[in-house]
């Protein structure tokens, strides 16, 4: 038997539940390691390791070590090691649900500007229906703490009207709040 | 006489126009006193081309032709057919090579080139102007083929000349025919049961008319030339006499030695009185020898007591026999990578590792097992189960550099038949590369990973040792720098293809060249790959390089087309640019015997000097320069020749 692999079951139930382990574990088994999707990846300099690599070690069995990392939040879900892959392996929506399982469990790593970022756009596309970016930009650096960081190109933006001081309205808010509430099945 | 010679220069398109000044060229070369005519055009090969040379020699009554165009090895066939229509000698028409060896190196000279060009045909026309009609050698041809090894290459050899009708003798070392493919369990890509695939063509060969088939038989002696090889062929004692056995397998029930069955990789026991397999053509046995009771101790005789039709013969002696033959194959196949250099693997010293074709006997149903996976340790069925590959394949430092080309889609065809056999079992496999290049290889290599959940790992291992009675296999999977430790209950070694032990033996008696490693040469890697240096021999199947049954059957029906064709002819015809000796000169110091790499030369036991077998000799000219007399020289090449030709590059 290998060790610390994906049977080894003590490690990673608690991680991962054995569904969605075989979901990923499905999706992956056709990879030829061919790093066509890390070549593309417009962030992969930034992840730590790309998506070739993520799906090499979920492939022999760390998924501890991909859920922790914070590979699965730099990922921009641009979608382009899709599209690329010669076997059409949804690495987005590998991603995605590692970060919902990193996040509902509290197992995330420690990139927190990231997680805070995706948390307040959610809260604002709650509130407003789609993104409001004067209030989204106020809470956020409120919460970072970056006060000063791309100031300039804050008044660039100002200036040509791409920060409107009040929200826009859209027309199906309430059905946006209702997605909200739907709650999802349990994974 | 002064000869008149017609130089014929090739455009060839604008291969050669476009460096060499053509109009530059003729003009020169026509102003030489012993050129008759000189003419360029865009193509001398196409038909058209050939009718110009032809009406050239008749109305200019020429009787030397120069064609300056491309390689000999190209077109000197056809131009020597087109002289011949012109009623010339075919050995007064001569290639200047003014492409491969002038305008294609020599692009960006111009000049330079059509300086080149000038010479090279001058030096020719040096050559013609002492060229001599000759005709070409014809000898006699026995139209009888001979068949060394008989595993599928040999056998499809056999049957291809067989069935158009020629004679065939299929010699065979071991008692039975078949080979290592008789051994395997199942075929990669479409797991074709090889027992299926091969007992057929077998009994195929045993009752063919055309077929004599020679097992437990070694060659021992090969001389002569295509055409009429005369071979001694050693008829091992088998001590029971095969005529008479019926192979009922009574003697072999009663036998009581056990020794390790060859033919089971050791996994298995046979009788000392055996046949290989359930399955073996032909299913009569023979007594080992050096296991036998009664010939090693001089007690027992209880398969001569029970053989109702006294078939057994403790005195049987072996026989040499001689045979002649008009062309051989060498299908003596290959042999697994030494298991005394297998100990790094732990192979020797723990019992679950096995070597691939250890493995395919576990898997057949005819094998010591039945075709269970089972630990050869202790019986238990394996649940885990770790294949690696290059095992002494592209090693250069401690194995073999070369890629032994069928490992990966055997370990690909374990791996698939363990996991149907053991469907709660898991597959590990080591490799450093995946090479599945053929028609439907890939396919079938991504069919195991994706459909049985096969885990490759891209490394080597670093260390293989037992605990407890598992076998603990480290390696690390090199994409994510990961080291992999895993408890495996069976390990599997993917062993390199390595030539038969005693390949360099059979090349010497045969006269034919090897490999540094021991593989027979082909004659041209791409060109004529199935023929030998030597005239008449072709190959067929791994004897020549490791190659999957596909490429071995198409090698074997290309040899065997090839002797088909050999056999077509009356007589064998060929080229008189031979080596010849002035008697006068010669005075038998035998220096040319030993320089004639082709066995091309004697002493006359009468006339105490030199002469040349004509349909041996290949014109390699190392006679030539061995011969202190100067009393040897090529036909048409003589030593006069060439030095007029150099004296004309200066």
């Amino acid at each position: 038997m290998m060790k610390n692999t994906k049977e080894d079951k003590t490690i990673n139930e608690k991680v991962l539940p054995l569904q969605i382990r075989k979901e990923i574990s499905e999706a992956i088994k056709k990879c030829y390691a061919c790093s066509k999707c890390t070549s593309g990846c417009p962030v992969a300099g930034q992840m730590g390791f790309g998506p070739a690599l993520l799906v090499r070690w979920l492939l022999v069995g760390d998924i501890e070590k991909i859920i922790k990392s914070k590979s699965i939040w730099v990922c921009s879900s641009c979608q382009n090691c899709y599209s690329r892959c010669p076997f059409e392996i949804n690495i987005p929506h590998i991603i995605d649900l590692l970060k919902e399982q990193a996040q509902s469990k509290g197992i995330a790593g420690k990139e927190r500007p990231t997680r805070l970022f995706h948390q307040i756009f959610l809260f604002n596309i709650k509130r407003f229906g789609r993104i409001h970016e004067a209030s989204f930009i106020g809470i956020w650096k409120a919460l970072s703490g970056k006060w000063f960081s791309d100031l300039g190109l804050g008044a660039k933006m100002f200036v040509k009207g791409k920060l409107p001081l009040f929200p826009e309205k859209i027309k199906y808010q309430k059905d946006v709040e209702k997605l909200f509430k739907t709650k999802t099945k349990p994974r | 006489m002064k000869k008149r010679i017609g130089v014929f220069l090739c455009w060839c398109g604008s291969n050669i126009a476009e460096v060499v000044d053509v109009d530059k060229v003729i003009d020169t070369v026509k102003n030489y006193p012993a050129v008759a005519h000189a003419k360029y055009y865009k193509y001398f090969c196409s038909e058209l081309g050939q009718e110009i040379i032809v009406e050239a020699i008749k109305k200019h009554k020429l009787d030397g032709v120069i064609i300056a165009a491309c390689s000999p090895a190209m077109h000197e066939e056809t131009f020597r057919k087109a002289v011949s229509r012109g009623g010339l000698n075919e050995y007064e028409c001569e290639i200047a090579n003014v492409r491969e060896q002038c305008s294609w190196v020599h692009r960006m000279q111009k000049g330079d080139a059509t300086q080149k060009a000038i010479k090279i045909i001058s030096s020719m026309i040096e050559k013609v102007k002492q060229n001599k009609p000759l005709k070409a050698v014809s000898s006699s041809l026995i139209k009888r083929a001979l068949v060394i090894g008989s595993g599928i290459a040999g056998m499809q050899a056999a049957l291809d000349i067989a069935n158009s009708g020629y004679p065939v003798m299929l010699v065979e070392r071991a008692p039975s025919i078949g080979g290592h493919m008789a051994q395997l369990a199942e075929t990669f890509p479409t797991l074709d049961c090889s027992q299926c695939i091969i007992t057929p063509k077998m009994v195929e060969v045993s009752q063919h008319p055309k077929i004599n088939l020679l097992t437990y038989s070694e060659v021992q002696d090969v001389s002569g030339c295509v055409g009429d090889f005369t071979v001694k062929i050693r008829l091992k004692a088998a001590y029971v006499d095969r005529k008479k056995c019926t192979g009922c397998g009574l003697c072999i029930e009663k036998c009581p030695v056990k020794v390790d069955s060859e033919f089971n990789q050791g996994l298995g026991k046979r009788k000392a009185i055996y046949v290989t397999s359930a399955q073996a053509v032909p299913n009569k046995p023979v007594i080992d020898s050096e296991h036998c009771l009664y010939l090693t101790q001089g007690k027992c005789q209880i398969c001569s007591k029970v053989c109702e039709i006294k078939a057994v013969d403790y005195k049987q002696k072996e026989v040499l026999i001689e045979e002649k033959f008009g062309a051989i194959i060498i299908a003596t196949g290959y042999d697994l990578y030494p298991d005394d250099k297998l100990g790094e693997y732990g192979y020797g010293s723990y019992k679950n590792v096995i070597s691939g074709l250890e493995f395919e006997r576990l898997n057949s149903a005819s094998g010591p097992t039945n075709g269970e996976i089972l630990r050869p340790s202790d019986g238990k069925p394996a649940k885990e189960v770790v294949f690696i590959q290059c095992i002494g394949s592209r090693d250069p430092e401690n194995g073999m550099p070369y890629c032994s080309k069928i490992c990966c889609m055997y370990t690909a065809k374990h791996a698939i038949l363990y996991k149907r056999k053991v469907p709660d079992g898991q597959a590990y496999v080591f490799y450093m590369d995946i090479r599945s290049g053929g028609k439907g290889y890939e396919e079938f290599v991504q069919q195991g990973i994706k459909e049985e959940n096969i885990l490759y790992f891209r490394g080597q291992v670093s260390k293989i040792f037992e605990e407890d009675d598992k076998i603990v296999v480290w390696g690390v999977d090199t994409l994510t720098n990961r080291k992999i430790e895993i408890e495996a209950d069976l390990v599997v070694l993917a062993t390199a293809i390595v030539p038969r032990d005693d390949a360099k033996k059979l090349a010497k008696l045969l006269n034919v060249s090897t490999d540094e490693f021991g593989f027979y040469r082909e004659a041209h890697v791409k060109l004529r790959p199935v023929e030998s240096t030597t005239r008449g021999i072709f190959f067929a199947g791994c004897a020549q390089g490791p190659k999957d049954i596909p490429d071995t059957i198409s090698q074997a029906g290309c040899a065997a087309n090839k002797i088909n064709n050999l056999f077509s002819q009356d007589k064998i015809y060929s080229e008189p640019m031979v080596a010849y000796v002035n008697e006068e000169l010669c005075r038998g110091c035998g220096l040319c015997v030993t320089a004639c790499p082709y066995d091309a030369r004697e002493i006359d036991s009468r006339k105490k000097i030199a002469k040349v077998t004509e349909a041996l000799c290949q014109g390699c000219g190392a006679c030539v320069s061995a011969c202190p007399n100067k009393a040897c020289n090529l036909k048409n090449m003589t030593m006069e020749q060439v030095f007029r030709m150099i004296d004309k590059l200066e």
